[in-house]
C-alpha cells in the first residue's frame, strides 16, 4: 500500500510486512530460541541459561494486561473473575492473574499458557499491554536480588502468598505480585523499561542475576 | 564480605561460613611454605586468621612489602618492621598503630590512590600500593616534623584567633593553612584511567554480555533489607539475641563490623567452663549460620540507627566480591544493639609515641595476626580483661616488665594477678602512665603512682595503655537513647531507651561470659515479644556489672601539652585547660573551640575522657558532665559509597534506537530523554527549513494521554478544564487549558469526545504524571462516578508536519486524510498498514499542516518505518524539540514554562479566549482567580517582538528596560529563517504592551558588560497569520 510518487506501489508494501511489535527491554544476551508471537518476538532462552542456577530476568512485556475500573467493583465480574476483596490481595484463576489495586480498580494479567482473551466490550476495560513493561525474577535468590533494587518488603511472611505491593523499585512505581520466594513479577510504565532492566541487571549481577527466557518463567509460574 | 545464613533458600553471594568451628578462618596453622617463620611473626596458634603459606606482594611508598592472606595492611606493615604510618594533621608528630579498630586517624593511608583508608581494618590484597599521609617526604624524616616544638604558637582555637589581624593578610594564612591541612590527596585523574565504575568495556558469559563497567572493583551497591530484628554487634550477646529471635521464626539480620563473628571472645584462649573462649564463640557461630531465617553480614560497620529502628550501614566487599562497597538500610521492627565495648584511651604525656597501643591492639597482632608486637613491654592499664591479655602476651614471648593498673587492688580480678605474679610480672596497683620516652619510636615508660609521688622507669618498645573499657554508644546514641553516667562501671549507660530498641552484652557493664551471652537471649526474648510474639521470661539472673576505672589522666601530667585527648586533631590536656580557661568548659563548646572529636575518631577517642577532665576542671561531680554528641556515619563509607551505583534509570519513547541510530542529540525533559537536535548545529536550520518547506517528523510519545469514562466524566472535565468542554464536538479536538487555583497556565491539551460519557485527551508530557491526581484532588468532595486511565505509555506518538504531510500520510492508509474528512483541529481512528489501528489528530502547534499518529508503543517503530519509508521521495526527516521550540515561537503559540510564569494569569499570557467566563456552576478550578485579576491594572503581559535590524542579538532571559528600570525580561527569542528577522515573546509590564511600541533590550553576560538593542511590539502570531497553512 505504500506508493510511489505516481501512485504505484512500491517493491515493499506493508500488506507483505510482518507488523512487528517492539519490547521495552532488549537484554544485553544473545537468545538462541525465539518465538514469533503476535508481532512480537518472544525469548524462550538465552544461552547459557542451563548452566545457570538462577535467579533470572524474564521480559513479560508481551503478555496482555487489562485495566478495569468501576465503582462498585466489588460487585463486578471482569473477564469472569471474581474481584479480590481487600486491596492488596491477588487471585489466580488459571493463566489470569487478577489484582486488587485500590477501592475502584483492578488489574489482570494474562501469564499462563494458551492464547490470551480478547478485551471485552465493556466500557471499564481498557488494554494496557503496550503501557507497561513486564518483569519477571525467577529462580533462586529472588529476594537477595530484589534486596539490590527496592526497600519494599516484597519477603513478608506474615503476608500469604500471592500479594500485591505498589511502590518503588530502582526508585519507578511498580505493581509487583510476590508469587512464592522465587517468582516476583512486576509491572511499571513501559517508557522506564530499558534503563530499569539495564539497572536491575547491574545491581542483580552481585546475586548471580541474568536475563532469562520465557520458558524459566513458565516453569515457574505451572 | 556478605554472608547470607539463607544459603539453604539460594541465598546469593556464597555463604563463607562452614559447619567448622574454624568459622570464616583460613587454615592458620599451615607453615609457611619455606618452613621458616617469617620475620616479625609468631608461630600461627589457634585463633590465628592469617595463612602464612599465602604471601602477598604489595608496596609502601614505592618499596616492596610482603603480607600474607589475611593480614591487614596495618598488620602486614607492622610485621615487617613498619612502626611511622603517617604524621599527625597539627604538630606532624609520627604516628603508628594503636587501636588496630580504626579508632583515631592514625592509620589512615592513601591506599591505592584513595585517600584516609583506613590501614587497621583494610584487608591487604596482593599489588595494593599503599603511601603514608599527611607527609612531606618520607613518614620518618617529615619535613615539617618542626611543627611540634612550636606548640606554644597553637593553642587551643588558634586558628579562631590567629591570623586575621590585619586581615588583609588574611587571605595569605588561609591559603598556607589550606596548603597545610588535610590528610589526603584525591587525584582526580584516577576516575578517568580506570573508569570510576571499573574497568568498563563488555564481556561475554556464557553467551551473555555482562557490562563490565559495572564488575569491576569500584562497584558500589546498595541493599534493602527487612526484617523483625535487627542485631548491631556479632559478638556473643549479639550472636546469643540472633538465636533467640530466630527460633521464634523471625527474620533477623545481624550486622558486625570485624570480618568474623565472636565479638572480643575470637581471639581469647582463656578456658571458660572447661573450653578455650574462642572455641565457645565459633560454636555460637556454627548455630547462627545454620539458623535459616539469619542474615549475617561480617565486615558491616553500621553508621547509624534511626527512627523507626532504620539501621543503615556498609559491607566492604572481599576479595571476589563484585562490589567494593555496598551501602545497606535494614528497616527492623526491632533493634537490638550488642557493640561491645572498646578501650577508654589513657591521657599521659606523650601516649601517641609509636609504640603506644591500646590492649586490643597488642593483643589481636599476636592472636589473631600472628605479629610479635614487641620485645619488652609495660602495661597501664584500667580492667581485668587487660590483665587477661598481659599473661597471655607474656605466654606468647613479649617480654612484659610490669603491669600498672589504676584500679585498687581490691578491683582487681585476684585469678588474674596471681597469674601475673606466676609469670614473674609485677602489678602495681595504683599506678599508671605518666610519660613516654623515646621521639619516633617508644624506648622507655615511666609508671607513677596516682597517690603519692613514687614513679619508676623502664626500658621497653612497647607500651600497652587503656584507661579501663568504654561501651560503643554509637548506635544507641543515634537512635535517640538517653545517656547518663554510671558511677560503678564509670561509663555512659543507656537509661532510657526508644520503642523496640534493646542493649545486651559486655557494653551494658557485663564481663562475664556467661552474662554476655545471657543478656544477648534476654534481647532476643524482648524483641520478640516486641514484635508481638511470646517468648519465656528471664529465667536467669545477670550478675552485677563489674566496676570500672575512673582515672582521667595518668600521675604527674604537668601542663599536659603533649598528653593527647584527641589524635585527629592534635588536641591536647592543655588544650582542654586553655578551653576551659576561655569559658569554653563545656563538652559540646571545647569541641568546637579545640577540635576534640571532629576528626574520623568522633567520640571514640575524645568523647568520654573530654567530659571527665572536663568536669574536673570545673569542679563538679562528673555525673554532671555530659558528653558530645555522636553523629553519624559511625563509621565512615566512602562517599562513592553514599551515592550509590548511580543508575540513571529515565524514560524513553519507543522509538529512542531509531532516533539515536539517526543522530540524535538528547536531553533530559521530565522522565524522558527526547532528542533535542539532529545535528551539532543547535539552530536546526535545516530540520526547520524542511517542516517549513517540505515534511518533517517528531516523536512526540512522551506526550500526556488520558481516557476519562463514565457517567460523570464530562463533570469532571468541566471542573478541571477552563473551557466549555460540553462543546467538544464528537470528531474534533477541543483545544483547552488547566489553571491552579491562582488562575495560572498549566497545562494545555486537546480533548476529544469519544463517545457517551467517554472522552480523550492529551495533556503536556511534564504533567502527564501528575494528570490523574489532579483531576482527583479538584473532584474530591463530589464523589463523581468516572475513572481515568493514563495512556500516556500505552500510545505512542509520531508528528508529522509540513506542507507534504498529508501526501506521507496518504501512503500509508487507506483512510481517507482530505482536509474535507479531516480538517484541522479533526480526529478520526485510521488504520495504519492494513492493521494497526490509529488515532489521527490535525493539529498545527508548529504552524503548518500536521498530523499526529497516536499509536500502540509496541507499533510504534513498525509505524515509523514505514511513514519514513513513505516519506523518503519527500526528504522527510526527523526533528528535534528544539525545531519544535522554534516553530511553534514563530507561531506565537504558548509552551508553558517558557511564556507563562508564577506571576502571570491565563489571561496575562493572551489566551483568556478558552475561559468560559459564564460558567460559574462548574466552579472551574481558577475562575475567581481570573475573574479577580481581570481588569487589575499593571499586571504584566506577554508580547510579541521584533528586534530592530543591526541593533544587536538578544537571547532568552534578557531583560526589558525603560531608562534604567527593568519593566520585563525577554521569554524566548529566535532569528527566524523563514521570517528573514529576529522574533521573540517577553513578558513585559502593562504600559510597555503596546503594539507599535518600541522597548529597549539588555543583555548582560557579566554584570556591568553587556550590549542593548531596540525592539518593536509587534503582534503574535509572526508565522502565517491567518492560520492558512496548517488549515491547508
Amino acid at each position: 500500500m505504500i506508493r510511489g510518487r505516481g501512485g504505484e506501489p512500491l517493491s515493499t508494501g506493508p500488506g507483505d510486512r510482518i507488523r512487528f511489535r517492539r519490547s521495552p527491554v532488549a537484554f544485553p544476551a544473545t537468545p538462541p530460541e525465539t518465538e514469533l508471537r503476535d508481532g512480537w518476538t518472544v525469548v524462550l532462552r538465552y544461552e547459557g541459561e542451563d548452566d545457570h542456577p538462577g535467579p533470572w530476568l524474564v521480559d513479560l512485556s508481551h503478555r496482555r494486561r487489562w485495566d478495569f475500573q468501576d465503582r462498585d467493583i466489588g460487585a463486578q465480574t471482569p473477564m469472569d473473575l471474581p474481584v479480590p476483596e481487600r486491596i492488596g490481595a491477588v487471585g489466580v484463576h488459571g493463566p489470569l492473574v487478577i489484582n486488587r489495586l485500590n477501592r475502584t480498580q483492578v488489574a489482570i494479567w494474562h501469564l499462563g499458557d494458551g492464547d490470551p482473551p480478547s478485551t471485552p466490550p465493556e466500557t471499564g476495560f481498557t488494554e494496557t499491554t503496550d503501557g507497561h513493561c513486564m518483569l519477571a525474577f525467577v529462580g533462586p535468590g529472588v529476594p537477595q536480588a530484589l534486596e539490590h533494587l527496592t526497600p519494599l518488603d516484597l519477603f513478608d511472611p506474615a503476608r500469604a502468598t500471592p500479594f500485591l505491593t505498589q511502590g518503588p523499585v530502582l526508585h519507578v512505581p511498580c505493581q509487583i505480585v510476590t508469587f512464592a520466594v522465587d517468582l516476583v513479577v512486576m509491572t511499571f510504565a513501559r517508557g522506564y523499561g530499558e534503563t530499569f532492566a539495564l539497572a536491575a541487571l547491574e545491581s542483580g549481577a552481585i546475586e548471580g542475576l541474568r536475563p532469562g527466557g520465557e520458558e524459566s518463567f513458565r516453569r515457574a509460574f505451572a | 564480605m556478605v554472608a547470607d545464613a539463607g544459603a539453604k533458600t539460594g541465598g546469593g553471594l556464597a555463604d563463607r561460613g562452614s559447619p567448622d568451628p574454624s568459622v570464616g578462618r583460613p587454615d592458620c596453622r599451615r607453615p609457611p611454605s619455606h618452613g621458616r617463620l617469617p620475620e616479625g611473626r609468631l608461630p600461627p596458634g589457634p585463633t590465628c586468621r592469617v595463612d602464612l603459606s599465602q604471601p602477598l606482594e604489595f608496596s609502601f611508598l614505592g618499596r616492596p612489602v610482603t603480607g600474607f592472606a589475611g593480614d591487614t595492611v596495618a598488620s602486614a606493615l607492622y610485621a615487617s618492621g613498619v612502626r611511622i604510618f603517617g604524621r599527625s594533621l597539627k604538630y606532624h608528630r609520627p604516628r603508628g598503630l594503636y587501636s588496630m579498630e580504626g579508632e583515631s586517624s592514625n592509620t589512615l593511608m592513601a591506599i591505592d590512590k584513595v585517600p584516609n583508608e583506613c590501614a587497621e581494618t583494610t584487608e591487604l590484597k596482593a599489588g595494593m600500593s599503599v603511601r603514608a599521609q599527611n607527609v612531606r617526604g618520607d613518614p620518618q624524616t617529615d619535613r615539617f616534623a618542626f611543627i611540634d616544638r612550636f606548640d606554644r604558637m597553637m593553642p587551643a582555637g588558634f586558628y579562631y584567633r590567629l591570623f586575621h589581624r590585619p586581615y588583609r593578610l588574611w587571605p595569605l594564612f588561609q591559603n598556607g593553612l589550606r596548603r597545610m591541612a588535610g590528610t589526603g590527596v584525591l587525584d582526580p585523574r584516577r576516575g578517568l584511567e580506570e573508569g570510576i565504575r571499573g574497568e568498563g568495556g563488555i564481556r561475554v558469559e556464557g553467551g551473555i554480555e555482562v557490562e563490565g563497567a559495572r564488575m569491576g572493583s569500584d562497584v558500589r551497591a546498595e541493599r534493602y533489607l527487612n526484617a523483625e530484628v535487627a542485631i548491631v554487634g556479632g559478638g556473643a550477646a549479639g550472636m546469643s539475641a540472633a538465636l533467640a529471635a530466630a527460633e521464634r521464626g523471625l527474620r533477623v539480620c545481624l550486622f558486625e563490623r570485624r570480618p568474623w563473628l565472636g565479638g572480643h571472645l575470637v581471639w581469647r584462649v582463656r578456658d571458660f567452663e572447661g573450653e578455650p573462649l574462642h572455641r565457645r564463640a565459633e560454636k555460637l557461630a556454627v548455630r547462627l549460620r545454620a539458623a535459616e531465617n539469619v542474615k549475617v553480614f561480617t565486615s558491616s560497620p553500621v553508621t547509624g540507627v534511626w527512627g523507626e529502628n532504620l539501621v543503615t550501614g556498609f559491607t566492604s566487599g572481599a576479595e571476589g566480591d563484585l562490589f567494593r562497597e555496598c551501602h545497606w538500610e535494614c528497616r527492623a521492627k526491632t533493634v537490638v544493639v550488642a557493640a561491645g565495648c572498646m578501650e577508654r584511651p589513657l591521657v599521659f604525656n606523650h601516649n601517641d609515641r609509636p609504640g603506644v597501643m591500646q590492649v586490643g591492639a597488642v593483643w589481636r597482632l599476636a592472636r589473631t595476626y600472628a605479629v610479635l608486637p614487641g620485645g619488652v613491654a609495660i602495661f597501664s592499664v584500667g580492667d581485668d580483661l587487660s590483665l587477661e591479655a598481659a599473661a597471655d602476651l607474656a605466654d606468647l614471648g613479649v617480654k612484659i616488665r610490669a603491669v600498672a593498673d589504676a584500679r585498687e587492688a581490691v578491683r582487681q580480678d585476684a585469678a588474674l594477678v596471681t597469674a601475673l605474679e606466676e609469670r614473674g610480672i609485677p602489678v602495681l596497683a595504683g599506678w599508671a602512665a605518666s610519660r613516654v620516652m623515646g621521639r619516633k619510636q617508644v624506648k622507655g615508660c615511666e609508671l607513677g603512682a596516682l597517690k603519692g609521688e613514687a614513679s619508676r622507669r623502664f626500658g621497653c618498645d612497647l607500651v600497652v595503655a587503656n584507661a579501663g573499657m568504654q561501651p560503643r554508644i554509637g548506635a544507641l546514641a543515634t537512635v535517640g537513647a538517653r545517656l547518663a553516667y554510671c558511677g560503678h562501671t564509670h561509663t555512659y549507660q543507656p537509661v532510657e531507651l526508644p520503642g523496640g530498641v534493646f542493649a545486651a552484652g559486655s557494653m551494658t557493664g557485663l564481663r562475664d561470659p556467661r552474662a554476655i551471652e545471657a543478656s544477648g537471649r534476654l534481647a532476643g526474648e524482648r524483641a520478640v515479644e516486641s514484635c508481638g510474639g511470646s517468648a519465656p521470661g528471664p529465667d536467669e539472673s545477670l550478675p552485677e556489672p563489674a566496676p570500672g576505672c575512673d582515672i582521667r589522666h595518668g600521675p604527674d601530667i604537668g601542663r599536659g601539652a603533649k598528653a593527647f585527648v584527641d589524635f585527629d586533631e592534635d588536641g591536647t590536656y592543655k588544650n582542654v585547660v586553655e578551653s576551659a580557661a576561655q569559658g569554653f568548659d563545656v563538652p559540646e563548646l571545647a569541641k568546637r573551640f579545640g577540635g576534640f572529636g571532629l576528626g574520623p575518631g568522633q567520640y571514640r577517642v575524645a568523647g568520654q575522657n573530654l567530659a571527665m577532665i572536663m568536669a574536673d576542671l570545673r569542679g563538679d561531680p562528673v555525673e554532671t558532665a555530659t558528653p558530645t554528641t555522636v553523629r553519624p556515619p559511625l563509621v565512615p563509607p566512602s562517599l562513592a559509597t553514599l551515592a550509590g551505583p548511580g543508575h540513571d534509570v529515565h524514560k524513553r519513547t519507543p522509538l529512542h534506537g531509531e532516533l539515536a541510530a539517526r543522530g540524535a542529540i538528547f536531553r533530559r525533559a521530565g522522565p524522558w530523554l527526547r532528542p533535542r537536535y539532529f545535528s551539532e548545529d543547535t539552530s536546526c536550520r535545516k530540520e526547520i527549513r524542511n517542516v517549513r518547506r517540505n515534511v518533517g517528523i517528531l516523536d512526540s510519545s512522551p506526550l500526556g494521554k488520558f481516557r476519562i469514562f463514565g457517567p460523570d466524566a464530562l463533570k469532571a472535565l468541566q471542573r478541571v478544564y477552563i473551557s466549555d468542554m460540553r462543546k467538544a464536538p464528537r470528531g474534533h479536538c477541543k483545544y483547552s487549558a488547566m489553571c491552579n487555583d491562582m488562575g495560572q497556565l498549566v497545562d494545555d491539551g486537546v480533548v476529544i469526545r469519544e463517545g457517551e460519557n467517554e472522552y480523550y485527551f492529551t495533556t503536556s508530557s511534564g504533567r502527564a504524571g501528575s494528570t490523574v491526581e489532579w483531576f482527583r484532588y479538584h473532584t474530591r468532595y463530589d464523589r463523581w462516578d468516572y475513572n481515568l486511565v493514563n495512556l500516556t505509555d500505552v500510545l505512542g506518538s509520531l508528528n508529522i508536519a509540513g506542507p507534504n504531510a498529508r501526501r506521507v500520510l496518504e501512503r500509508v492508509t487507506d483512510d481517507e486524510v482530505s482536509n474535507e474528512v479531516l480538517p484541522y483541529l479533526g480526529c478520526r481512528r485510521i488504520t495504519v498498514a492494513d492493521g494497526v489501528e490509529a488515532r489521527c489528530l490535525r493539529l498545527g502547534f508548529v504552524g503548518e499542516l500536521s498530523f499526529e499518529l497516536h499509536v500502540p508503543s509496541s507499533y510504534c517503530q513498525f509505524v515509523w518505518d514505514l511513514v519514513v519509508e513513505a516519506g523518503a521521495d519527500f526528504g522527510i526527516r526527523p526533528f528535534g524539540l528544539e525545531a519544535q521550540y522554534c516553530l511553534r515561537a514563530e507561531k506565537g503559540h504558548v509552551i508553558i514554562g517558557a511564556e507563562s510564569e508564577a506571576r502571570v494569569t491565563l489571561t496575562d499570557i493572551g489566551m483568556g479566549w478558552l475561559w468560559d467566563c459564564g460558567d460559574t456552576a462548574a466552579k472551574k478550578v481558577g475562575a475567581p482567580a481570573l475573574r479577580a485579576c481581570e481588569k487589575q491594572p499593571g499586571r504584566m503581559r506577554l508580547v510579541g517582538f521584533r528586534v530592530d535590524e543591526g541593533s544587536g542579538s538578544p537571547r532568552d532571559g534578557a531583560v526589558v528596560v525603560d531608562g534604567a528600570k527593568i519593566v520585563g525580561y525577554v521569554c524566548t527569542t529566535r532569528r527566524s529563517e523563514a521570517l528573514g528577522w529576529q522574533y521573540g515573546m517577553a513578558m513585559v509590564r502593562e504600559g510597555v504592551a503596546v503594539r507599535g511600541g518600541r522597548t529597549h533590550i539588555r543583555q548582560e553576560e557579566t554584570p556591568g558588560r553587556g550590549e542593548s538593542c531596540s525592539a518593536t511590539v509587534v503582534p503574535t502570531p509572526f508565522y502565517d497569520p491567518g492560520g492558512r497553512r496548517l488549515r491547508a
